[in-house]
């Protein structure tokens, strides 16, 4: 008797249905490839606030606009395996806050960083991805390159389920490698090259609660280590070390009755430069035949960096005024929409973000560079078998 | 279920005692599903759920029971419809043993029965709107029911075992000459004798056909599988066999073959990747299982 084929999509799809009964438990039904070959494409606009005029000492206001193009294929290999090539094109105008000074009454005034530049950053990664009964493990490599920036990152992630398949572990490990090579352009750059490396730890576990809901937590550790200033920054000598820690959790609650699901999730952030933030996003997806809508809420909170004023203090050992290590809070709404037309799944997104030194739940000194954004995406995926 | 039940074990590691113990907890189970089930018992749980056709109130059902709602809800969606869980009112419209119609039933009353996208699932249970509907998970219950028991018999440690359900079957292991498990499909023209043979390891074998239930009608025999819509009988296959990982799957790929005209059926078949067999009306065989690898279109 020969083996059994590869489960066919077909097959997949059924399967999938009835993984979680014990009856199948172990069983090469538990976890498996995507069902699909998908093919997908994917635009976004993004686009900062201009800065008011009374925060903006010299320059032009405008800030960074960035196109971003992707371009993804994620296919099934055989039984047990799974690839995915990514392709991601930024293509990045604009400027951005280079200093802050103090104008004659002494308050913060935002030095911008001249003409606007043009910045082309090219990415691409693949990942391959093994599926056994209880779980499935990937490879992922990825590289990015632009003009005065360039990664090149791996990683490695693993789940397994446990529990008839109630509980899934997660674990994840990911490292970097960065160069920096700032480009002399309009304002002055003080480095030839840098590089930073960057390594990361991810635990995490997902629990069926019913058969309507979902909780999961994760834990994590970053290490980052080598040049963290910004180079296109006058004013910002970082420490040469950076430890991250985040907790994240999270609710998927569906309702029957109503045929949408609820998306809940918390996020806890500190670090040893003395930043913490909360994140808190609420979610709701709603299906209408082929339609599904996806409105969302985030809450940003976040607390300074020990070393950021937002007047630089030049005599302490690191400092910087940059707007991203202040106090501050965020507030973003989207809405996401998707139709699927037979093979064919067309999509957008559209969000707004709005930042503010008041909303957030620490004290601290505001920056007077805070970035407001508007960020538009549209796309297209084809799925066959 | 309507069939006879055999399970075949080879073991030189367990007693006898055990060997009891797991056949009594097997056919338990398989009694159970039964139960819970048969729309011939009137305390089953389709029974109550189609006794409540209509009254508004909800039945409770739990992941057994939601997985197969799931999977006859992907398979509705998969064949447009065609197979429908709610399809089994439609038998009211003939007289089976005459093949005429039964002229004091409108198609139009059953309509309003039909129709697996109007059956209302939430956290409460599932119900059915109208007065009259009924469910059936006949078509994927006896299938699973094999995949239950091979599920018992692994977990006890038995690795060469047969479980035959009225033709769904079910192969652990190897047989006890350490060679694939034989297993002979029906010759609908005799059911006694099997047409073709297929061998079996770790593999399940399900067949659905008309060949035990059909009416003659307007000179010729026809399934007792009823369009959804139509409520006329489907013109399909004398047979479909499909081996697969699990019984549950093969059976319902099996019996949405029967749901399809020939061509349609072997166009399903050959998308699920499988090894098949169809066997048309003139009693020959196609697929990777029979004789010829495709019917000539």
């Amino acid at each position: 008797m020969r083996p059994l084929p590869a489960r066919s999509p077909l097959v997949r799809r059924l399967s999938q249905t009835v993984a979680a009964l014990p009856v199948y438990h172990g069983s090469v039904l538990a976890d498996a490839p995507p069902a699909y070959t998908e093919v997908g494409v994917r635009y976004t606009q993004y686009a900062e606030d201009s800065l008011s005029d009374d925060k903006v000492l010299f320059g032009s206001p405008d800030r960074y606009d960035i196109d971003i193009t992707q371009l993804w294929i994620e296919a099934p290999l055989g039984a047990s395996w799974a690839v995915a090539l990514d392709l991601q094109n930024d293509y990045q105008t604009g400027a951005s806050p280079w200093f802050v000074g103090a104008t004659a009454d002494g308050s913060p005034g935002v030095i911008m960083s001249g003409a606007s530049i043009q910045d082309n950053r090219v990415e691409v990664g693949i990942t391959t991805r093994y599926f056994w009964a209880d779980g499935n493990a990937g490879f992922n490599v990825v590289h990015s390159k632009e003009d005065d920036y360039e990664a090149l990152a791996w990683s490695m992630d693993a789940a397994w389920n446990t529990n008839r398949n109630a509980t899934t572990w997660s674990v994840s490990a990911s490292s970097s490698h960065d160069t920096v090579e700032p480009t002399q352009e309009k304002i002055p750059v003080f480095i030839d090259s840098e590089t930073l490396d960057t390594h990361s730890l991810y635990f995490g576990v997902s629990q069926i609660l019913s058969r309507t809901a979902v909780v999961k937590v994760g834990l994590s550790y970053t290490y980052s280590e080598g040049f963290l200033s910004d180079p296109y920054k006058l004013r910002d000598q970082r420490p040469e070390e950076h430890h991250r820690y985040t907790l994240a959790t999270g609710l998927r609650q569906h309702f029957i009755s109503l045929g949408g699901s609820l998306h809940a999730d918390y996020r806890y952030y500190s670090d040893d430069w003395g930043s913490k933030s909360h994140t808190v996003s609420m979610g709701w997806v709603q299906p209408f035949d082929r339609h599904t809508i996806n409105p969302y809420v985030r809450y940003y909170s976040q607390g300074q960096a020990d070393f950021f004023s937002p007047i630089a203090d030049l005599t302490s050992n690191h400092y910087s005024d940059d707007y991203r290590l202040s106090s501050f809070g965020a507030l973003t709404a989207g809405l996401r929409w998707t139709i699927e037309l037979g093979d064919w799944i067309a999509e957008a997104q559209v969000e707004r973000y709005v930042s503010n030194h008041g909303w957030s739940t620490y004290s601290g000194d505001e920056a007077p560079a805070l970035v407001d954004f508007w960020r538009g995406t549209v796309g297209i995926i084809w799925r066959f078998d | 279920m309507g069939g006879p039940a055999r399970v075949t074990i080879n073991s030189v590691h367990h007693s006898a005692h055990a060997i009891k113990i797991t056949i009594d907890g097997v056919m338990s189970r398989l009694l159970a599903l039964e139960a819970r089930y048969s729309r011939f018992k009137p305390d089953s749980l389709i029974s109550q759920i189609n006794a409540r056709a209509g009254t508004g109130v909800f039945t409770p059902i739990d992941l057994e029971t939601q997985s197969l709602i799931d999977l006859s809800d992907q398979l509705w969606r998969e064949t447009n419809g065609l197979f429908d869980p709610t399809v089994g009112v439609m038998n009211q419209l003939w007289d089976f043993r005459t093949g005429r119609a039964n002229t004091h039933v409108q198609l139009v009353d059953l309509l309003e029965k039909v129709g697996w996208d109007r059956v209302e699932i939430d956290e409460s249970g599932i119900r059915l709107p109208e007065a009259g509907m009924e469910i059936d998970f006949g078509g994927l219950v006896k299938e699973f029911a094999a995949d239950a028991a091979a599920a018992i018999l692994r977990e006890a440690g038995f690795q060469s075992a047969l479980i035959e359900l009225a033709g769904d079957i079910v192969a652990i292991g190897m047989n006890s000459h350490d060679g694939p498990w034989k297993v002979g499909i029906r010759d609908p023209q005799g059911p006694a004798n099997s047409i073709v043979s297929v061998k079996l390891t770790n593999a399940a074998v399900c067949s659905s056909g008309n060949y035990a239930r059909r009416f003659y009608h307007k000179g010729k025999f026809v399934s007792h599988l009823l369009h959804p819509r139509t409520g006329q009988p489907i013109d399909g296959p004398c047979s479909v066999t499909v081996v697969g990982e699990s019984a549950l799957i093969a059976g319902a790929l099996a019996t949405v073959g029967c749901l399809q005209d020939e061509v349609h059926a072997e166009s399903w078949l050959r998308q699920s990747g499988l090894p098949w067999l169809m066997i048309d009306k003139k009693n020959q065989c196609y697929g990777p299982l029979g004789y010829r690898p495709s019917k000539p279109s």
